[in-house]
């Protein structure tokens, strides 16, 4: 289990996460949302150990993971949004890193290579496009056996097929002893795989609940007005609502709704 | 897991060289020898008529290029934009950073062999052809009299091991703590000169002027190795406004 612990952190005098307190357990796969400028990446460096955290820790399987031990280093593939093969062939790419991930599995980067059509003998990575390259960096996170994949907007530059694919590989290949926390702009995306929702309010404060514990709590849907509703926005024919959910059925997540509902305050 | 495995380190250090000097020999050998064939050019334009004078400056900026080899490692390591952060492959900051030297031991040997090769085939035909007052036979760049001896090995480490602090204390005071850097600059010029100075004005013996300088640059060395680390320990990617 990953281990948030009362983390705050500030660039300069911005202060970027105040206390915040999270753990991010086995199984689960967690969509990290928030405005432009809330801090996803810079969580996501904290978490994988690119950055210091100003106060608290944050531990993965009880390591530190600030002190960048090789220990804690092998549990975490940090799929950044912004990088760059280098002019190298993927068979060499693979040899020179598969040696630090002893969980690397050849199968399923095979089946990821092939579900994603990206030829195994490509000789130079710095020709593959964006999308491919986010196709490729995906499938080789999700084969190095890694127990916490952190991905930071992974699916920018994909195509629509793409988007759908990296859902089902994540499916296919994540299984019940590893964790992603994916970091998205487009949670309508993502909202049928999540099982963990986690919301930066651009003021320093995290929502962190399960899907679970969200259907429990609110029910989210349309209606003529926005009365009773804890949080609404109006659209043709009525309101968009959220309320508590009482003794009434559970509905889907609106995720749009609810991160709006959050940075706002209004479902605390 | 130990803090310390010889063949972590020596994976990173492969890791590093094949991502950037060894990568693809077809064009990493003729650029070494464009750039063996450019120094030596470029020492000659600097003491045109002086042939020993000449193989001096090439070999000088060896010295530089391969300042310029940890540079480039230092830089490769820290990088934010490699698939793969160097900085979070499961190997230790100790593995990491002894890969760091090897890599640049591995690369200056190969710059250094290479320089010798190629450079005292240039020298040996320049003084034969050019200079035939000034040779007797083959020119051998490093391995002559005046060529390099131990004082230019300690230099070599001394820049090398200072680049590993110097790089990351720049970045990080760039801009409005620039005073730092000048600090921090003047003082280990001054440190580093001391003896000279001390010789200049007459107050020690030149032998004890180069004793005290040996000793102080193996201990600036030691410093360097020693603050470069404790750098690299707390080196954060600091890219601003990320999302």
């Amino acid at each position: 289990m990953i281990s948030i612990e009362n983390l705050s952190f500030e660039y300069g005098e911005k202060a970027v996460l105040g206390n915040i307190s999270a753990g991010l357990h086995e199984g689960c796969i967690y969509g990290l949302l928030g405005a432009n400028g809330s801090g996803k990446t810079t969580l996501l460096k904290l978490i994988s150990g690119m950055l210091f955290p100003g106060q608290g820790r944050i531990t993965a399987d009880g390591i530190d993971t600030s002190a960048r031990e090789p220990e804690a280093l092998g549990k975490i593939f940090y799929m950044q949004s912004e990088f760059r093969f280098g002019k190298q062939s993927l068979e060499k790419f693979i040899a020179l890193h598969r040696a630090f991930y002893p969980g690397f599995s050849d199968e399923i980067l095979e089946d990821c290579l092939e579900e994603s059509g990206i030829n195994p003998k490509t000789g130079d990575l710095g020709v593959l496009s964006t999308g491919e390259k986010r196709k490729l960096l995906f499938s080789i996170a999700l084969a190095s056996g890694t127990k916490y994949l952190l991905m930071d907007e992974p699916m920018n530059g994909m195509d629509i097929p793409s988007r759908s694919l990296f859902r089902k590989l994540l499916l296919k290949h994540l299984g019940e002893d590893r964790t992603a926390v994916i970091s998205t702009h487009t949670p309508a995306e993502m909202e049928n795989i999540l099982s963990d929702i986690l919301i930066l309010d651009g003021k320093g404060g995290l929502f962190a609940k399960s899907t679970e514990e969200i259907s429990d709590s609110w029910c989210f849907g349309l209606s003529e007005s926005d009365e009773g509703a804890l949080y609404s926005e109006p659209c043709a024919g009525g309101y968009r609502t959220i309320k508590k959910r009482g003794e009434d059925e559970a509905t889907g997540i609106d995720l749009e709704m609810l991160f709006n509902a959050t940075i706002k305050g209004k479902l605390l | 897991m130990n803090n310390f495995s010889f063949r972590r380190m020596a994976g990173f250090c492969r890791l590093q060289l094949c991502s950037t000097y060894f990568s693809s020999p077809r064009k990493t050998v003729p650029a070494l020898v464009f750039l063996i064939i450019f120094i030596a050019g470029l020492s000659i334009v600097a003491d045109e008529g002086n042939l020993a004078g000449m193989m001096t400056v090439t070999e000088d900026l060896m010295l530089v290029l391969i300042s310029f080899v940890i540079l480039d490692l230092y830089r490769d390591l820290t990088s934010e934009d490699n698939a793969i952060n160097r900085m979070l492959v499961p190997a230790s900051l100790m593995e990491k950073y002894t890969a760091m030297y090897a890599g640049t031991a591995i690369t200056s040997a190969v710059i250094l062999i290479s320089a010798t090769v190629l450079g005292s085939a240039i020298y040996t035909a320049a003084g034969h052809f050019f200079y035939p007052d000034q040779t007797d036979g083959i020119q051998l760049l490093f391995f002559r009299t005046g060529g390099w001896g131990w004082n230019d090995v300690l230099t070599a480490c001394l820049l090398a091991s200072g680049i590993t602090w110097f790089a990351p204390f720049f970045r990080r005071n760039m801009g409005h703590k620039a005073w730092k850097i000048c600090a921090a600059a003047i003082i280990y010029m001054a440190v580093l000169f001391l003896p000279g100075i001390l010789k200049a004005t007459g107050a020690v013996s030149a032998g004890t002027a180069k004793t005290a300088t040996i000793c102080i640059m193996a201990a600036l060395i030691a410093l360097n190795v020693r603050w470069g680390y404790a750098m690299l320990k707390n080196f954060e990617f600091d890219r601003k406004g990320n999302d």
